[in-house]
């Protein structure tokens, strides 16, 4: 191999890319005659979704605390939340401390706080109870998620439900179509004769690689969307390893997504860090600080399509009652928070009993994850669950 | 078993086919050379290859757990701090250090199937650093996949079931006859050796039993085997019963005929197309199994085989984004810088792509084709094309106004059959040498594997 001059490898894709949303392709949606800029429909006409995932697995119990619980007290040792910490939401529960905007909008009924959720049959895996919650399924193994079949019911339309992020969550996958995912760790894409060559290209995508083609007409009919989720983070925002967006700038593109008139309905968010084994005090305070505040900011920008945008936060399972130590091991249940105006506020399902724990210590759930899915489907993505989901149970009162 | 129909035609696109698949890939010089030498002796020649890396590259100098400096008993909570910090950003540069390495050495090989064939063992017995926290352990690991690498694959498990990283990884340490911890058992009989539905929970359960014991010794930075861990008692494992152990446990579940089809449908759906038919698993699987179970023999079988080289095969494969990278630098012969931010910057192009070495999503390693395609990764491949056109040197760069260096270019990089729609789009840059490198490796002709 003859030796070349070093250069550095990607300091060019590292520079900031000048475009601006110039004579990009936008597409308007026929049957969607909505009001935003590009002609769909924004948040403000239909409602919206936006998933927020806490990857790890989310230690439920220190965030909805159950702060008169004499059994979590004993239970948690040091690692229990004093009851004079918590911001109080009733019903004997009160919120780690560094939810203070959460609390806030709880008192404003803006928060439905599902007690004791998790599928049948609780797995202890990550692997396994995540695949579980985002297909929306417990009994059979597949490839499709929750909110893919939903988008499997309409025609494609590649803003319909968009993922931040560079991997696409299994819960928008679907059989025949998918959310597309939008990275927000990268430059700004350009808008010159070079990519539009480049998209022209797609036509030579054969065999296995025709999903790259269909990806790159998707991609340029996505760019408007993709500069205005870009823009005001200075072109190379969040965590380049992966290419995971820092949870604050993913909520921010979410908003200005769903106010961008593309008529997209659903964004998915991804929060990591949350398999608190060890050094969970620290941990969850640092967590879900940038989970209040990024949640707070979220709604402060949203305007006017507040009332009509849901934020549903969710993780693959709660965690065991009993501290390890300096954390705690994987668990069953947990909680699921809704917040938006279209939320009944409030404390839905029935709390786990602390005192009565299965045979691994850990707590025996109370609600179906279904029936929060169902809830959903109907009141936001306007579904019929069981066109979605196989044999749900009756769906929550939560709209 | 029926007998082996007569090999392909050793024609130029056959040869570009193999080495693509074989390696990452090689120019029209180089192809023709292999194709005047026919398809048997390529394939013996790429397989007698020794498989350590090779002396001109570097290795980068990584820490193992036994030299840590971790924080004292003694010291206040903000030294401990600072110093799990200072341990969180070394950890991170030889991370990257190690990937940079690695891609490296694809590019400067002359063995590049060695390379692409302990990446596919990467990926087969997928273990991350996420977990693991050592690049050093990673690294270590590889080792051990390169000395098994070509070999027997019975002997390939045995090694990984000792491994260091391996035990991290599946929680191994973590395993003791009071409460035997079952994610290595499962994952082995699952992914690495049997495939779902060849064995039961039941098993799962007696393996792990007899896996017991094993642990990592952060002191000699190897595996260590402790008798007053281990459950001694008898296990019924796949029918068979006795007081087995680690090495029984291998045993059990790499021979058979079933285990002999899991390994022939893993490495035809790495380097030919995913999904092979059942009666094609039934031929190498019995190839593999009179071999000895020797990975050479059941590549020799594949890359020999006329459906290896059908239109389907030719068509059944999304390049990865390390053969992607890799084929395009060896093509123009650009080096990684490994000094300074570049191996984090390489880290996160290859993690834009999706694809980060070392870092596989789970235990089930990097899914195929689709997965390559969503259009965040998409986009990444047309930045990554953008970056690397950046680094070919002016000497290898088409002439503007000359389609005779552009077919040269193509040529180099081994695109002998460029679909007829790709040559005016490529026309229209000729007078931007660069725009038009960058527009072919991001075409979708190039991204076949």
């Amino acid at each position: 191999m003859p030796t070349l001059s070093r250069r550095s490898f990607m300091s060019t894709a590292a520079v900031l890319g000048a475009a601006v949303a110039g004579a990009g392709a936008c597409t308007t949606h026929p049957g969607s005659a909505g009001s935003g800029p590009h002609g769909g429909a924004t948040a403000a006409d239909a409602p919206s979704l936006v998933v927020v995932t806490l990857a790890g697995g989310n230690d439920w119990l220190n965030t909805v605390v159950p702060a008169g619980d004499g059994t979590y007290r004993d239970s948690r040792g040091d690692l229990a939340i004093g009851a004079d910490e918590v911001l109080d939401i009733g019903d004997g529960f009160g919120l780690h401390p560094k939810l203070s905007n959460l609390s806030q909008r709880f008192n404003e009924g803006d928060v439905a706080v599902v007690h004791g959720v998790a599928p049948p049959r609780p797995s202890l895996s990550h692997f396994e109870s995540a695949d579980t919650w985002q297909r929306g399924d417990p009994d059979h193994p597949g490839a499709t998620g929750w909110i893919g079949r939903w988008l499997d019911k309409s025609e494609h339309d590649p803003f319909r439900a968009l993922a931040i992020g560079n991997t696409l969550p299994l819960a928008l996958a679907g059989a025949e179509e998918s959310g597309a995912v939008l990275s927000v760790s990268g430059p700004v894409p350009r808008d010159d004769a070079l990519t539009e060559a480049w998209y022209a290209t797609a036509d030579s995508a054969d065999g296995a690689v025709a999903v790259i083609g269909r990806s790159m007409d998707d991609l340029r009919q996505l760019g408007p969307a993709q500069r205005v989720a870009l823009e005001g983070m200075g072109g190379e925002a969040g965590n380049k390893a992966r290419g995971r967006a820092r949870l604050d700038d993913a909520l921010a593109a979410a908003g200005r997504l769903l106010n961008g008139g593309f008529g997209t309905r659903v964004v998915s968010v991804v929060h990591e860090g949350y398999d608190t084994h060890s050094a969970q005090r620290d941990t969850q305070e640092r967590l879900l600080g940038e989970l209040d505040s990024a949640v707070g900011t979220f709604f402060a920008e949203l305007g006017e399509s507040n009332a009509s945008t849901t934020l549903l936060v969710w993780s693959e399972f709660g965690r065991r009652v009993a501290s390890n130590g300096s954390g705690t091991d994987h668990g069953t249940a947990g909680n699921v928070l809704l917040m938006g105006g279209m939320v009944r506020g409030g404390h839905h399902g029935d709390p786990c009993r602390l005192d009565d724990l299965d045979d691994d210590g850990n707590l025996r759930p109370t609600t179906d994850f279904r029936s929060v899915y169902g809830a959903v489907l109907a009141s936001v993505l306007d579904a019929d669950p069981g066109a979605v989901l196989p044999d749900p149970p009756a769906p929550l009162d939560l709209f | 078993m029926r007998a082996q129909v007569a090999t392909p035609e050793p024609t130029v696109e056959n040869i570009a086919h193999l080495i693509r698949r074989a390696g990452f890939g090689a120019g029209r010089a180089e192809l023709e050379q292999a194709a005047a030498a026919g398809i048997p002796a390529t394939v013996d020649a790429l397989l007698a290859a020794p498989t350590d890396p090779p002396p001109g590259v570097e290795r980068p100098e990584l820490t193992p757990p036994s030299k840590l400096q971790l924080p004292e008993g003694g010291a206040s909570e903000d030294d401990r701090r600072r110093q799990q910090r200072r341990l969180l950003i070394a950890g991170r540069a030889e991370y990257a250090a190690v990937v940079a390495w690695w891609v490296d050495v694809m590019v400067a090989t002359p063995t590049p199937q060695v390379e692409k064939l302990v990446f596919v063992w990467h990926d087969h017995f997928a273990t991350g650093i996420r977990k693991v926290k050592s690049a050093w352990a990673m690294l270590n690991q590889q080792d051990t996949i390169r000395r098994h690498a070509l070999g027997a694959f019975p002997d390939l498990v045995s090694a990984l079931a000792r491994d260091p990283a391996m035990i991290r990884w599946l929680d191994l340490g973590r395993s003791g006859a009071d409460a035997p911890n079952e994610n290595f058992a499962r994952e082995l009989m699952e992914l690495f050796t049997l495939g779902a539905g060849n064995y039961s929970q039941e098993d799962v359960r007696e393996a792990a039993r007899a896996l017991t014991g094993w642990t990592f010794d952060r002191f000699t930075d190897s595996a260590l085997f402790r008798p007053g861990r281990h459950d001694f008692g008898t296990k019924t494992i796949l029918g068979e019963t006795g007081r087995f152990g680690t090495d029984d446990v291998v045993r059990l579940v790499t021979s058979g005929r079933e285990s002999a089809r899991h390994v022939a449908r893993a490495l035809w759906s790495a380097y030919a197309h995913p999904n092979p038919p059942e009666a094609l698993v039934e031929q190498l699987a019995g190839v593999y199994e009179a071999s000895g179970r020797r990975t050479d023999a059941l590549l020799r079988a594949m890359f020999t085989h006329p459906d290896f080289y059908t239109a389907d095969a030719r068509t059944g494969l999304v390049k990865t984004p390390v053969e992607l990278v890799a084929g395009a630098l060896r093509a123009f012969g650009i080096r990684i810088d490994r000094s300074g931010d570049h191996p984090q910057r390489l880290v996160e192009a290859l993690g834009a792509l999706g694809q980060a070495p070392f870092d596989p999503p789970n235990v089930g390693g990097w899914p195929q084709n689709s997965y390559w395609a969503t259009t965040a990764m998409t986009q990444a491949r047309f930045q990554v094309a953008g970056a690397i056109a950046a680094l070919v040197p002016d000497s290898l760069l088409p002439v503007p106004g000359s389609a005779q260096s552009v077919q040269d270019m193509l040529d180099r990089l081994g695109m002998l059959e460029v679909p007829p729609q790709l040559v005016p789009r490529l026309q229209e840059f000729r007078g931007s040498p660069r725009d038009l490198v960058r527009l072919v490796l991001a075409s979708p002709p190039y991204q076949r594997n």
